[in-house]
């Protein structure tokens, strides 16, 4: 029963070893994603009536001379399952929208699957040294998906997501290697939760409980940029709209729907409770230094919302103004775990299913468009509605799920969020709300820019959606309604792991 | 298993999705459909309000620790008079709808459209909580921008549906940022005043709302949240300065405008703000700027109503004078009166959209009144409903709109001798105005080809009109019961705010002073108008004409400026962070790249040498230093 959820990663390996001995890379593919779809669905209602025990794997891997031994640790829990939902999930529509016969197809297929087997891995690894290498893993056919099919700008734009994102995992490795250190050497290891507890138990020790709490201190810094570039935190945020308008729509889709929830899931699940910790007894010089980047962080968080919400405004083409939505959008994340309390996390965790959802969606849309007529500069393009109702009807859907409407998946997880924020940071929270008008003005000035009017000159007649090519939007759809209507079918696995986070102490 | 009642939202949401997913192509089906939904909910409405139908338990939603936000049925006497107004009226908006848009290429997706509104506003009157209130009030905005903008290949009626959308959303961040507080505060999210007492913050001391009022450590969250949920009110019921979607979304079909922008949409930020009376009520100041900012309304837009030439703008500012006076009675302290007079609006108001609906649908979608004219003896019905609209509205004595607006003028009378004054005038500007749109309409000559070819709509439009002009003919006193039972509901729910027994005092010379406006404004009206001259004889005011330069404002200035702080930051990103800190970082690496250069001497000892080098220093700062 434990390796269950190994087959996770199993399926998309198989898939590729199929895609090197010439099967058609498409169907391979596809079929490796629906499987996985599937089973991360099995999953998930074993989950819910058999909880997290008979999920958990863990086998020694390797062990190097002065370092903890590394094992193969995977597992489920009410954190990252609906990580790997919101995996699997992407990851079809990625590569259903895909064109089965572009250039280099072996490729392009074969990546796009590391990518969305590096994601899983990365969100299923209890281990450290896993959970990093995983998401390493899935960064390089990243750079390659932009470099060798980006639509427009690709050399550039695959140089600077390379070196933002290399750069942010350094300083998180940084990061994660003061943690590691940070316990006596006897209790060091690379598993998160075992690591968790030692780190507990090394600050509930008088002799040393200093050296702890000065280690996790100076982590902090590093986690918080690491992970936080990889989320694309003010000011480290350039490289996701540049990178997401210059990738073909399938990278898009699975970099913003699924990697880059690699990062607040670091901070929600390693980062923060350190730091939070109840019980912590940090020196106070410690605690004010941890303030500090606290403090740092919120102003750095409404620099998201209300910076980059003016900065989406301002945009002309569509794939750039989502990727600036999308920057735009982790601040309200960032604010929820900023507010450090169970609510706020419930809300993050919804947050970033629903955000990954309905960002694929959006960007899978924006490449139909773009592909239909040629064109990716909102004012060129116009009366879409009348020619394509169906393409119109699901990008507003995609925009209203974006801006936060009740009934799809990211108005609970917002509301979540801003509740927690207010009894936390009131002030703060009132600024990060003001993001649901910016929002709701970019997102409807695009709808009614794409779709409405008058149709320009010669942009011609437009097709619509094949009932083949509806299939991918429609699952996202789907996905999106679900977990909006009832937003207690992720909570209820999830809620019970916070209070282990929380109150576990 | 009392499951039945639910079926008031269920019915309208299956219409809509049933119509979406499978029946645009079938619009007499869709129609059919739409209209059967809306006639469940109303008889459930009206199950509810004589029959035995009781309010089934609440749905829960999310449910965390210290949080249970849920989606609960509100069928007090408030709701079920709210209920019966809006499925009366949508229900014969959608019979009328059946008609009026026969042969719209898009008449199915106008019906699923119409559904998916009743849905939301439904969900709105049955809200048990502020959360529900919120998502439906959200959806309120969806279904509005959806059916605004129903005609999107216009580009004025997609600009107007984006506006109205945004507008509202202004509103509504200060909505949820008032409910937000309100939850900090109180530690609940119900409406019933008996979890406010209950589910008070007692470590806090605050165990009921003039706890909070007394405690001076939350006065600035008080007024935060009193401000914040007004907002909410401003932006749905199109209070000045958030007015500025409404009359722009006379771009939508006209049964739309009779069906949200008289009756039900914008009637919802009243109904909020009555239905938490008491939150807005501990606030001294809120209250006085609830009662301007309705002063303010009632008086502007009657003003700019004076001079407009087009039949549903004069309509539609006439509405917003009207929901000025309802707010206003809040702030003044008379919510039962506001909703006295929103429930007689509802009709009469309707009764007006529709029969323009009729005029315009007669005169081939010609809107100017001034190509109008003699209409009366071409379609005789439409006119004669039109005229009791127009004297219910205007508030002719004994019709409906006469004993509503007479219980606001009541509320200024005791105490406010500057709102009694304006509003008094305000009334003689409405008989004025309306009676202008109606003698050029349907008197004097024939000015347009289409007005001499002029013909009655069919039955499925003029029902509807006699329908709803029947209440506001002869049921003119039982519309007095009306405004009781609303003041026994507020005086038996909230006790603490409302004063047991309004004073009739004064009341013979408000009534008065209301009969004297109504006829002073039809006397200037019949001087001016009566004999339907050509063009209009009233010296033309720039500024009325031009609302005032409010929209020229928004769009030059806001949006100017909006959009200048927008490129500016986009500057800066794209050159500061984008380009020197990557193009920095980039020429940082190559100057690297070229002092690396110097250590690549191909021989392979070099590099082994140097690999060894750095790995005895990580070691030794591995080991020693950590």
């Amino acid at each position: 029963m434990n390796i269950l959820p190994l087959f996770l990663l199993i399926i998309p390996t198989l898939a590729l070893v199929a895609i090197v001995l010439r099967t058609c890379p498409k169907t391979a593919a596809t079929v490796a994603a629906t499987a996985n779809f599937f089973l991360s669905a099995v999953l998930f209602y074993l989950y819910c009536q058999m909880g997290p025990a008979p999920f958990d794997f863990n086998l020694p891997w390797a062990s190097f001379p002065g370092l903890p031994t590394i094992h193969l640790h995977f597992g489920l829990d009410g954190l990252n399952l609906p990580l790997i939902v919101l995996a699997t999930t992407v990851s079809l529509a990625a590569i259903l929208v895909s064109p089965a016969d572009c250039k280099r197809k072996e490729e392009f297929f074969a990546y796009l699957l590391i990518m969305s087997l590096g994601g899983i891995g990365a969100f299923l690894s209890f281990d450290l040294f896993f959970f990093y290498i995983f998401h390493e893993f899935a960064l390089i056919p990243t750079f390659l998906l932009i470099g060798i099919w980006g639509p427009q700008n690709r050399a550039y734009a695959a140089f600077q997501i390379t070196l933002y994102l290399m750069i942010g995992s350094l300083v998180l490795l940084a990061g994660l290697i003061l943690l590691v250190l940070s316990v006596p050497e006897a209790a060091r290891t690379w598993d998160m939760i075992a690591l968790q507890k030692a780190i507990a138990e090394s600050l509930s020790n008088a002799a040393t409980a200093g050296n702890t709490s000065a280690m996790i201190a100076l982590s902090y810094p590093f986690l918080l940029i690491g992970f936080g570039t990889l989320v694309s935190l003010f000011p480290f945020h350039s490289w996701a709209p540049a990178g997401y308008a210059a990738a073909p729509p399938g990278a898009a889709m699975l970099h913003a729907g699924v990697l880059k929830k690699f990062g607040l899931y670091g901070l929600l699940r390693i980062a923060l409770p350190l730091v939070h910790a109840p019980g912590t007894q940090m020196e106070p010089t410690w605690a004010a230094w941890v303030a500090a980047w606290q403090y740092l962080l919120l102003l750095l968080l409404l620099g998201n919302v209300l910076y980059i919400g003016f900065v989406t405004m301002a945009q002309k083409e569509l794939q750039t103004m989502l990727g600036f939505s999308s920057v735009m959008h982790m601040g309200y994340a960032f604010l929820g775990l900023a507010a450090y309390s169970e609510i706020g996390f419930a809300g993050v965790v919804l947050m970033m299913v629903a955000h990954g959802l309905s960002a694929a969606l959006l960007f899978g849309l924006a490449g139909e468009i773009q592909q239909r007529t040629g064109e990716n500069r909102m004012d060129k393009l116009g009366g879409l509605a009348s020619s394509a109702p169906i393409l119109a009807t699901f990008f507003l859907i995609g925009s209203m799920a974006s801006i936060g409407l009740p009934g799809l998946a990211n108005f609970a997880g917002e509301l979540l969020i801003f509740m927690a924020g207010f009894k936390t940071y009131p002030s703060i929270t009132f600024f990060a709300i003001w993001g649901v008008v910016i929002g709701g003005v970019y997102q409807l000035r695009a709808v009614a820019s794409i779709f409405y009017g008058p149709a320009p000159e010669g942009l011609g007649e437009v097709k619509d959606l094949t009932m083949a090519a509806r299939i991918p939007y429609l699952i996202l759809i789907a996905a999106l309604f679900l977990f909006g209507l009832a937003p207690q079918l992720l909570l209820q696995i999830v809620q019970p792991s916070l209070s282990k986070l929380f109150g576990g102490a | 298993m009392n499951a039945l009642p639910w079926f008031l939202l269920v019915a309208p949401l299956l219409s809509a999705v049933v119509i979406f997913a499978t029946l645009l192509r079938s619009p007499k089906v869709a129609a059919g459909i739409s209209i059967g939904a809306c006639a469940i909910s109303f008889a459930i409405a009206l199950g509810l309000k004589f029959g035995s139908l009781v309010a089934p338990v609440a749905i829960p939603w999310i449910t965390l620790p210290g949080l249970a936000i849920e989606i609960g049925f509100n069928a007090d006497a408030l709701a079920q008079m709210m209920l019966l107004v809006v499925t009366g009226v949508g229900l014969l908006v959608h019979i009328y709808s059946f008609a009026y848009m026969d042969g719209d290429k898009g008449q199915a997706r106008f019906f699923a459209e119409l559904s998916l509104f009743m849905f939301s506003m439904l969900g709105i009157v049955i809200a048990t909580n502020f959360i529900q209130m919120f998502i439906f009030w959200e959806l309120v905005g969806l279904s509005s921008y959806l059916l605004i903008g129903f005609w999107f290949e216009k580009k004025s009626a997609a600009d107007a549906a984006k506006k109205a959308f945004l507008v509202n959303r202004i509103g509504d961040f200060g909505f949820l940022v008032g409910i937000i507080t309100f939850w900090g505060l109180t530690g609940t999210l119900f409406f019933d005043p008996a979890t406010w007492t209950a589910g008070g913050d007692s470590a806090k001391g605050i165990t009921s709302l003039v706890d909070l009022q007394a405690n001076p450590k939350f006065a600035t969250l008080i007024h935060v949240m009193g401000f914040g949920l007004f907002m909410g009110c401003m932006g749905k019921s199109a209070m000045v300065p958030l007015h500025v979607w409404l009359p722009d979304a006379m771009e939508g079909p006209t049964p739309v405008s009779a069906l949200i922008h008289a009756a039900t949409m914008v009637a919802a930020g009243v109904y909020m703000i009555c239905r938490i009376y008491p939150v807005l009520a501990i606030t001294p100041l809120l209250m006085t700027f609830i009662a301007a900012i309705g002063l303010i309304t009632l008086l502007f837009a009657a003003v700019i109503a004076l001079q407009q030439d087009d039949i549903k703008r004069i309509l539609a500012y006439s509405t917003l004078s009207q929901l000025g006076y309802m707010v206003m009675a809040v702030g003044l302290g008379a919510p039962a009166a506001a909703m006295f007079h929103l429930t007689t609006h509802a009709f009469f108001k309707a009764l007006l959209f529709l029969g323009a609906g009729s005029v315009i649908h007669a005169m081939h979608h010609e809107q100017d009144i001034w190509k109008m004219g003699g209409l009366w003896k071409k379609i005789p019905l439409t006119f004669w409903t039109f005229v009791v609209g127009t004297a219910a509205l205007t508030g002719f004595p004994f019709l409906a709109g006469f004993f509503s607006k007479e219980e606001i003028l009541m509320a200024a009378w005791h105490g406010h001798p500057f709102h009694f004054g304006l509003a008094a005038l305000t009334a003689a500007l409405t008989s004025f105005y309306m009676f202008r749109l109606f003698f050029v309409t349907f008197f004097g000559e024939c000015r347009s080809e289409d007005a001499k070819h002029a013909h009655e709509s069919p039955a499925a439009m003029w029902l509807p009109l006699v329908i709803l002009a029947i209440p506001s003919v002869i049921a003119g006193f039982g519309f007095v019961g009306i405004g009781h039972a609303f003041h026994d509901f507020f005086h038996h729910a909230f006790p603490a705010f409302i004063h047991a027994e309004h004073s009739h005092e004064g009341a013979g010379i408000v009534m008065s002073i209301s009969i004297v406006a109504f006829l002073a404004g039809l006397g200037a009206a019949a001087a001016y108008y009566l004999k339907g001259p050509a063009k209009d004889p009233m010296p033309a005011m720039p500024p009325v004409q031009n609302k005032f330069y409010i929209d020229y404002i928004y769009d030059n200035a806001v949006l100017g400026v909006q959009a200048g702080i927008a490129r500016m930051l986009n500057t800066i990103d794209y050159w500061l962070l984008g380009t020197i800190f990557v193009r920095g970082s980039a020429t940082f690496v190559s100057i690297g790249g070229e002092l690396l250069r110097l250590f690549q001497t191909g021989n392979m000892q070099t590099y082994a040498f140097l690999f060894s080098l750095g790995a005895a220093l990580l070691f030794y700062y591995i080991l020693f230093l950590i």
